[in-house]
């Protein structure tokens, strides 16, 4: 052998002799510094706590204080602080929010859990924001994992899962209450009081919203204003090594919701009609945890809710039972295994032009699923393998899989990279809807032309498989960069095929009837990526910031003559940045300014926008802070989104100032 | 011309392969828990006359889990020469405790137990809500996802313990929120 041979096979021994021996040496907590100690987070991207650096996933995480110094009051105006997510404001009331592409009123692509349940509604597998009216306050993180999680959370979590975690009892004791007003966000008061019994801590609240209108089209009042009431409590309490969490809330709402009036008896475009929504749940959570840190979850929810609007009146019931067990196998393997059931029931009482069929549906689901992380190369890097199963009595049984693989090269950086199948299963809106829009007049050349959209019984699950890679770095503890890229492939998207005009005589005059039928004739491919930075200037001034790409390439099906196939670009910008600087004027002064831009929605007609928000915090006294801020200052007012052929009109968002004042008793 | 660049490559890789340890990745709660209250005891120092001989004792009042898993995390340590010993206790023999981790109590119970130490020198540790500023010595708190501790720093000088510098400049330094005795 030559010299360069036997320096290649030393090294080659090097690289596997190493790690080996570190292998025969566990982890363990007691040897780590106490620095070392405080820099350990919790995730729940694979259901169970990790930190934030260690996932093999496109994670971000808005804080408690990111929240409070953000100024925004709703759960879908904080996601603008995440990248690689889109949020664009419909009226005053209603958001299309999405991960990566696919937005709209009817986003069906992503996966939103408070304390672990979740809050999409079955109907259109998507999430209306208007019941989610939370005390931010209580809110100790949002994460945000990009990407799918189907491997764990199932069938909806194909672009991406938002987890909202509420802060437990035991932080938030005493008295606190809010009272604020502003010229958008109208007049706001939330109390809420937090204390212990015995081993156990309590809270309980209640919160009530008022909205003003956002700008119509034309430049005048909307008259989409609405109001919300929430009220709710926590518990958790522990015996020996078990801990126990219950929770529940109960929130009603009236919106002037800007749905158009389908009923061609009514005035054109009468969107006056006022839309209320009622809504309940209780959850309840059983943690027994071993030395070991194995630890075995029991949860169970029931949720109910109900919304009347102008076109229709729906009804649903969730209950839900999931149960996983978490431990260490051997000094290699982290197991996580688990299964569930869900039973939903819904009912839906159509309008004049409106209709399902069925009306009415319960269905079963049950999962499981399993995940083990196998420790390689001396805990350098981690394997991660997974797989939910779900069966469903109308749809079948469905397996989605991923395979993750994380390489922690030293403290500081990490490199990742992920290959996952996921599925969107059909709702009842994809089966059964029936919308007859209002028909267009007619004209000099045309006689007046009825549509009428239809849901497919026969709808078939949207494939999705998702690539991505991605990499992050700490600079001196001072400076933090994370970049994640993707290619997704989707097959099987909704199309909506019209079928040939047919003419009838309705008095004598003819009208032309075009029917459309969901089907799956489109396929697609989206490729894109975001970057993000976190610097710390000084101890009193971070600055953070960041990018996203999107592309979306439909790729025809020769069978389908949807019109909008060709021109479908994910309804997401092609370019987004944001940019936030966080400053301590002294002890008692905190002031925040944010900016996101947004590029235009080619296929939508929105055109590019800039947002920017200012706030500043001065602590009068311990016990009460005051907060001035004013959002989108750069203009009077813009729109983000457009509606298109749904059902409700879409409006712009003002400019805005708003005041708050809190007492922390 | 390949070879020494593969060779150059594989050398690369294997440096990289010895670069620092890497930090504990996963920790449940308790044994985070488990580890602060070891740390805890690394840092302190207890006045000469208080235990003089013997191992230096852990008690743990009221959690199971974390007494569980402060075995795991002592087993077959000493601090400062001492071998270190977990003791589960109950309320009323608290005062052959070095370290003493109480949590799932309310306020009220709480400052009794605390009271009845009467100075003592026992670090008394705990993950309830606002323990440092009730009088207790270290309380642990989650933030932004991360465990976070608040010394007490009077408490912890009518104790007569030296809590080490390099301790405090990581702690949130808190008052009482009421006189103490």
């Amino acid at each position: 052998m030559t010299t360069q041979a036997h320096l290649l096979l030393g090294a080659l021994m090097l690289s596997v002799a190493v790690p080996a021996r570190a292998q025969t040496r566990p982890m363990d907590l007691s040897v780590a510094t106490i620095e070392d100690l405080m820099n350990i987070e919790i995730t729940s991207a694979s259901r169970k706590e990790q930190r934030v650096e260690e996932v093999a996933a496109a994670v971000y995480v808005i804080t408690h204080d990111d929240i409070r110094r953000s100024g925004m009051t709703s759960v879908p105006d904080l996601l603008r602080l995440v990248p690689g997510v889109q949020v664009a404001h419909i009226n005053s009331n209603k958001w299309a929010v999405s991960v990566r592409g696919f937005n709209g009123l009817y986003s069906n692509k992503l996966l939103v859990l408070v304390d672990g349940r979740s809050v999409y509604n079955p109907l259109f597998a998507g999430v209306i924001w208007d019941t989610e009216d939370l005390m931010l306050e209580d809110v100790e993180r949002i994460e945000v994992i990009r990407g799918p999680g189907a491997a764990v959370w199932g069938a909806n979590a194909i672009n991406g899962v938002i987890n909202i975690i509420t802060r437990p009892a035991s932080d938030t004791a005493g008295l606190l209450v809010r009272a604020g007003a502003g010229t958008y966000e109208r007049n706001n008061l939330a109390i809420r009081y937090g204390g212990t019994v015995g081993s156990g801590a309590y809270r309980a609240y209640a919160q009530l919203s008022t909205h003003g209108d956002s700008v119509g089209v034309s430049g005048a009042d909307a008259n989409d204003h609405w109001r919300s009431v929430t009220s709710g409590f926590r518990s958790d309490w522990t015996r020996g090594p078990n801990a126990y969490m219950v929770q529940g809330s109960v929130a009603a709402g009236e919106q002037r919701a800007l749905w158009f009036n389908l009923d061609p008896a009514a005035g054109l475009q009468d969107t006056s009609s006022v839309s209320s929504t009622q809504a309940g749940n209780v959850l309840g959570r059983w943690t027994r945890t071993r030395a070991s840190g194995a630890a075995l979850q029991l949860q169970s929810f029931v949720d109910i809710g109900h919304r009347g609007e102008s076109i229709g009146d729906y009804q649903r019931q969730t209950v839900d039972l999931d149960a996983d067990y978490h431990s260490a196998l051997g000094r290699r393997h982290d197991l996580v295994v688990g299964g569930g059931y869900r039973y939903i029931a819904e009912a839906v009482r159509g309008g004049p032009g409106y209709s399902f069929d069925p009306s009415r549906v319960s269905e079963s689901l049950f999962n499981a699923f399993v995940q083990d992380e196998i420790a390689l190369a001396g805990r350098r890097v981690k394997v991660t393998l997974g797989a939910k199963f779900e069966h469903e009595s109308d749809d079948g049984t469905t397996v989605q899989p991923t395979a993750r693989v994380m390489w922690n090269i030293n403290k500081r950086q990490h490199v990742w990279a992920a290959a996952s199948r996921a599925l969107r299963t059909p709702s009842l809106v994809d089966k059964g809807i029936r919308i007859n829009f209002r028909p267009t007049p007619a004209s000099a050349t045309s006689p007046p032309v009825f549509i009428t959209a239809l849901g497919n019984p026969a709808a078939q699950n949207e494939r999705f498989i998702s690539n991505e890679a991605g990499y992050r770095i700490d600079i001196a503890s001072r400076i933090a960069i994370d970049v994640a890229g993707f290619i997704g492939r989707y097959q099987g998207l909704q199309t909506a095929e019209p079928s040939a005009p047919t003419v009838a005589f309705v008095d004598g005059r003819p009208v032309v009837h075009v029917s459309t039928v969901f089907d799956n004739l489109l396929d697609a491919q989206t490729r894109g990526g975001e970057i993000t930075a976190r610097a710390t200037l000084t101890d009193a001034w971070q600055m953070d910031g960041s990018f996203s790409a999107f592309h979306l390439t439909p790729h025809l099906n020769a069978a389908s003559h949807d019109p909008g196939a060709a021109t479908f670009d994910g309804s997401a910008a092609t370019f987004e940045w944001r940019g936030h600087s966080a400053m301590s004027l002294g002890p008692r002064v905190q002031a925040d300014l944010l900016l996101f831009h947004v590029g235009s929605l080619r296929e939508l007609g929105i055109p590019s926008y800039t947002r920017a928000d200012a706030r500043v915090e001065w602590k009068l006294t311990a016990p009460l802070s005051i907060a001035v801020q004013g959002q989108n200052l750069l203009g009077p007012a813009h729109a983000e989104f457009a509606t298109g052929t749904t059902t409700l009109l879409s409006t712009q968002v003002p400019r805005s100032a708003a005041l708050r004042l809190t007492w922390r008793f | 011309m390949s070879i020494l660049w593969m060779h150059r490559l594989l050398t690369a890789a294997a440096l990289l392969a010895l670069a620092a340890p890497l930090d504990a990745q996963t920790a449940s709660a308790p044994a985070l828990k488990a580890a602060f209250v070891y740390n805890f005891a690394t840092f302190a120092e207890w006045p000469t006359d208080a235990t003089p001989a013997g191992p230096l004792t852990i008690c743990v009042l009221g959690d199971e889990v974390i007494a569980l898993a402060l075995d795991g995390t002592v087993k077959g340590r000493a601090i400062g020469g001492r071998t270190v010993v977990v003791s589960r206790v109950k309320a009323d023999a608290l005062l052959t405790c070095h370290v003493l981790y109480l949590t799932g109590f309310d306020a009220k119970r709480s400052q009794e137990i605390i009271d009845g130490l009467k100075n003592a020198p026992v670090l008394t540790v705990s993950d309830q809500h606002r323990f440092a500023q009730a009088g207790g010595i270290a309380g642990m708190f989650v933030e932004g996802g991360k465990m976070r501790f608040a010394i007490n720093v009077e408490a912890a000088q009518r104790a007569r313990l030296h809590l080490s510098s390099r301790l405090l400049s990581l702690a949130t330094i808190v008052k009482d929120d009421h006189a103490h005795p």
